[in-house]
């Protein structure tokens, strides 16, 4: 009888332990304190980061992630999650899959997101006067709450940013675009609902 | 005998793997950062990496490379991360440069051969 008690308040105990669990990883989502999805998946062939793009002194990446893939001029490339060898920061990388150069940066791993819904990085060659800005490239994560990203021009133009099934995303500014005076002015994410839930500031130059 | 052997072996192995460790050189020291305030490493022609260290995420940076003929930039990278990082990819004679677009952290620059 008694064993049978204690059975029941064990299996009390943990069925409001992983109730607590789930909460916490709700609240985590919503206010975008939790780790990139990517890397709480197993990784494959296509998460080992190419030749020449293991990173260096403090940033030295341990377990990675490809998260997107896309074209830009120069070739083949992919957006990288990696946790340094140390554990402590977790990186997004704008990756030259022919070279390994990469670009991008890296955030503390126990706040990647730090409340926000997702993160970006602007890259380019040639500049600093806009017009001779080409092969700009916006790159980053973004967390389970987003459903859409669009990135919005100076001139009011929007345009979809593809979500990849690891939450990346990757795109490349048409360099038209930017010769004739069109920048990218910011990223906004929506919700479900179609509902802004962030946006950031893009500047080029 | 043997004692100087292993020391003397020790260190050549040493020297090997000093000789082909990155070197870095921090340009811009740990300081409080204002809008559009910048600073640049000198010219040179072995530059491979570029970061901008901050003591927090969300200030907006930018790491790039200038070269020292057109002064163009190169493999410029600009975000929020507490890291902003770049690798050159454009062979020739540059500085590192970085710039914060906005104010109120802290952090360094650091360029790699």
């Amino acid at each position: 009888m008694r064993s049978k008690i204690l059975s029941k308040r064990s299996a009390l105990v943990a069925l409001l332990l992983a109730v607590a669990a789930l909460a916490a990883a709700a609240i985590g989502a919503a206010i975008g304190r939790e780790a990139p999805a990517a890397l709480g998946r197993a990784a494959g062939t296509p998460d080992a980061l190419p030749r020449g793009a293991q990173g260096i002194g403090m940033l030295k990446a341990g377990e990675s992630r490809r998260v997107a893939e896309f074209s830009a001029a120069g070739g083949p490339r992919a957006v990288y999650l990696t946790r340094t060898e140390d554990g402590k920061l977790v990186c997004v990388w704008d990756t030259d899959l022919m070279t390994g150069a990469q670009g991008g940066g890296c955030n503390d791993a126990s706040d990647f997101f730090g409340g926000r819904s997702f993160t970006v990085s602007l890259a380019y060659d040639g500049g600093p006067a806009v017009s001779s800005i080409a092969n700009a490239r916006l790159v980053g994560v973004v967390t389970e709450a987003v459903s859409n990203l669009e990135v919005i021009y100076s001139s009011g133009r929007h345009a979809r940013l593809a979500i990849s099934a690891d939450r990346g995303f990757a795109y490349v500014v048409p360099d038209d675009y930017l010769k004739s005076g069109l920048e990218p002015i910011a990223v906004a994410a929506y919700d479900g609902s179609g509902t802004e839930i962030d946006r950031q500031s893009i500047e080029v130059g | 005998m043997r004692l100087t052997r292993l020391t003397l072996l020790a260190l050549v192995v040493a020297l090997v793997l000093s000789a082909s460790a990155y070197a870095s050189y921090q340009y811009a020291a740990y300081q409080g950062w204002g809008y559009l305030q910048d600073a640049s490493s000198t010219y040179a022609s072995n530059w491979t990496q570029n970061w901008f260290q901050k003591d927090a995420q969300g200030f907006d940076t930018t790491v790039t490379f200038i070269d020292n003929s057109t002064y163009s930039w190169h493999n410029t990278v600009r975000n929020t991360y507490k890291t902003t990082a770049t690798t050159l990819t454009w062979s020739g004679t540059t500085k590192a440069y970085c710039q914060s677009h906005t104010t109120g952290f802290f952090g360094s620059c650091t360029v790699f051969t």
